[in-house]
């Protein structure tokens, strides 16, 4: 047979590996400018504490600024060696300041109710404190660029694997890559355990926690309020430029004054204009308006309570923890099956778990799938330009199509059930079997039943990106035979037929990428429903050794 | 380097032993003070390749030559050819370290299967075959 030829997977590790460097390096240069900002932040773990104590809290506003219009200034006093210090450094990263007023306002009650606390004090220049130390909160960070990295390297290693591949095309196989298959599986398994953890950590604070806010905000209670500023807000990045509304308005609740800048519980940016533009001029400045206070949380407010489909983007992590499953199971599955010992009694194969499990795999790829690709599109930028709703249409008709896939499946579940049985037991090449099929329920609605031997080679390809996780799987029947083809009644509902697999063909064979499948096909037309289409593996032994 | 089988005997059915020779000469070695000889199995086709070394021995560089007697384990894959993939069995003869792919090995490939040919994958397969290409799979496999 003649070898798999090299040139093509030559050309393919040209693409592969500069493409892996790339991911690899940016994934690495953001690693390290993430690492640095890590560990000047992880310095202050080493700084001396001293107590201190709050001169003034405040949060200034400057209008001026679109990124960061709000700033906590904190003025501190500090004892450090018997020395006096006054500083305003809230952290080693820079001050307190950002575009949302609710999480400074919370902070400022917190250090207010305080009074004072504990600040860290460099102890080679004492001159230098924070109050925070946010060493946590930045290691978070150096994950996201972990899977660029895994990514880069992973495909860095496939292209350089295929280069060496293709330049030993003459090569007999070396003996001792056992272990081959058994990376790529851990690599499956690790890349599918970042995937799963990031995916599980954002699902909470970008889908879970804005959900239930966004329930509860119902109960929220109406208080008037007065809009300080009412504008709409540019986010610029490399590719497009998003829009939000930034509206600021203040309330009173028992007599004391506090502000807010949210608009909804789950606020961010999207393209289109106009529908920010309309949402401003609802909030004119100046303007007397209602305003939804958290009853248990003053400093919380919002103008627009309820749930929105904005909500439904939050939901985008489930797809990393998805993904991240099925690279985990996949990973996990064991490499090779040994052919165990005939089993001699009646062996009974069922249906039910395959059809629930293709029933449920469709399902719920279908639900995630829409739930995302229909959350994006219900967003509701009216004047989403041309291209981009071009762009989401095979998205959507891909979706339908799921949704149809898992409604089919779904009418297959209350098909009728065909059980098969094999005797005298599992069957061994060249000698003779029986299988005897029942159908369990609704054997009438079978106008035909056909049963099917079929033999099926399967081999696991290198995908286009040729690495070790993933590949194609392509199969092909060396054998197939009909032994039942049926069409009344009673012979449908139950029956026996007997059947001898040649002995010069092979048995059931499972060497983990390369495998020998034997299969029994049952087929059955149910008018105006989904067909009856059941494959059932089972397992084909040698012949029977000569007495 | 060289690799004999008794009988100069290639093909081998279910309960047969290989049994045979080695023989080599000193500047085969390289650095290695071992040679191994290994029984073993692999796929070949345009898939992932799928590999098994199911029976060893080594020698010691300095003998010169030695005999093997190797058992095929009950179970073994039998030699096939198929449009997918094929099953080859083969006995290789290397030095143990140091060896470079090309110039320090030996291989002499075999049949194992209960004719003692190889079996042919499609020889009952026919063009109108009733295959089923869709459908649940349930069950073991």
């Amino acid at each position: 047979m003649a070898r798999p030829r090299s040139r093509s997977k030559k050309g393919g590790a040209g693409c592969l590996i500069p493409f892996g460097l790339i991911f690899a390096g940016a994934g690495l240069a953001a690693f390290y400018f993430l690492g640095v900002q890590f560990l000047e932040n992880a310095a202050t773990y080493s700084w001396a504490k001293a107590p201190c104590d709050y001169e003034r809290v405040e949060i200034q506003t400057n209008p001026s600024s679109e990124e960061n219009p709000f700033d906590l200034a904190v003025n501190y006093r500090y004892r450090f060696e018997g020395q006096h210090y006054v500083s305003t450094q809230v952290s080693r990263s820079g001050g307190h300041s950002g575009s949302e007023y609710e999480p400074l306002a919370l902070r400022r009650k917190a250090m207010q109710a305080e009074g004072g606390g504990v600040c860290y004090v460099d102890p080679k220049n004492p001159m230098e404190a924070v109050l925070e130390r946010r060493g946590l909160s930045s290691a978070l960070w150096l994950l996201f660029p972990i899977p660029f990295l895994a990514i880069g390297i992973a495909v860095l290693y496939g292209g350089i694997r295929a280069l060496r591949k293709g330049n030993a095309e003459n090569d007999p196989p070396a003996l001792d890559d056992s272990s081959e298959k058994l990376n790529g599986r851990r690599a499956a398994m690790v890349v599918g355990g970042i995937f799963f953890t990031i995916g599980l950590g954002l699902l909470w604070p970008l889908g879970i926690k804005p959900v239930s806010e966004m329930l509860s905000s119902n109960d929220w209670v109406e208080t008037p309020c007065e809009v300080i500023w009412s504008r709409v807000v540019e986010h610029r990045g490399d590719d497009s430029t998003t829009y939000s509304p930034d509206i600021f308005y203040k309330y009173k609740v028992d007599g004391v004054e506090h502000r807010s800048n949210r608009y909804a519980v789950f606020s961010g940016s999207s393209s289109g204009r106009s529908s920010k533009v309309k949402i401003v001029n609802a909030y004119p400045s100046g303007s007397q308006q209602i305003c939804y206070v958290d009853p248990s949380l003053p400093e919380r407010a919002i103008l627009k309570p309820g749930f929105s489909a904005m909500a439904l983007l939050g939901l985008l992590p489930l797809i990393f923890v998805v993904v991240g499953l099925i690279a985990m199971v996949a990973g996990g599955k064991k490499k090779v099956k040994p052919l165990r010992a005939a089993q001699t009694g009646p062996v009974q194969l069922q249906p039910g778990k395959g059809r629930g499990g293709a029933f449920a795999f469709f399902g719920i790829f279908a639900v995630i799938w829409n739930t995302v690709i229909f959350g994006i599109l219900l967003v509701g930028d009216d004047d989403r330009d041309l291209f981009a709703t071009l762009f989401m249409i095979p998205f959507a008709l891909i979706g339908i199509v799921l949704l149809l896939i898992a409604i089919y499946q779904f009418f297959g579940l209350f098909n009728p059930k065909p059980v098969i049985t094999l005797l005298p037991g599992e069957p061994r090449l060249g000698t003779p079997f029986a299988i005897a099929w029942r159908i369990e329920r609704g054997a009438q609605r079978l106008s035909d039943l056909k049963i099917t031997i079929q033999g099926e080679e399967w081999s696991q390809h290198e995908s286009r990106g040729r690495n070790n996780n993933g590949g194609v799987t392509r199969h092909e029947a060396f054998f197939a035979e009909r032994i039942v083809e049926l069409s009344t009644l009673s012979e449908i509902r139950a029956g026996e037929a007997t059947f001898t697999i040649p002995e010069d063909l092979v048995p059931t064979l499972d060497l983990g990428s390369n495998k020998i499948m034997w299969t029994i096909v049952v087929q059955g037309a149910v008018p105006l429903w989904p067909d009856v289409l059941d494959r059932y593996n089972f397992i084909v032994h040698p012949a029977a050794p000569l007495s | 380097m060289t690799i004999e089988t008794t009988y100069n005997n290639l093909a081998f059915i279910p309960g047969d032993t290989l049994s045979g020779r080695v023989n080599w000469a000193a500047d085969n070695l390289g650095t290695s003070s071992e040679m191994t000889l290994r029984l073993f199995y692999f796929t070949e086709g345009n898939g992932r390749r799928d590999q098994k070394t199911v029976a060893e021995k080594s020698f010691p560089s300095g003998a010169g030559g030695g005999e093997f007697d190797f058992e095929f384990p009950e179970g073994s894959p039998f030699s096939h050819r198929g449009k997918l993939f094929s099953i080859k069995w083969a006995l290789e003869f290397r030095s143990a370290k140091g060896a470079k792919r090309s110039d320090r090995r030996e291989r002499l490939e075999l049949v194992y299967s209960p004719s003692g040919a190889e079996i042919d994958l499609y020889a009952h397969a026919t063009e109108g075959m009733p295959v089923v290409t869709t459908g649940i799979r349930v069950g073991p496999g």
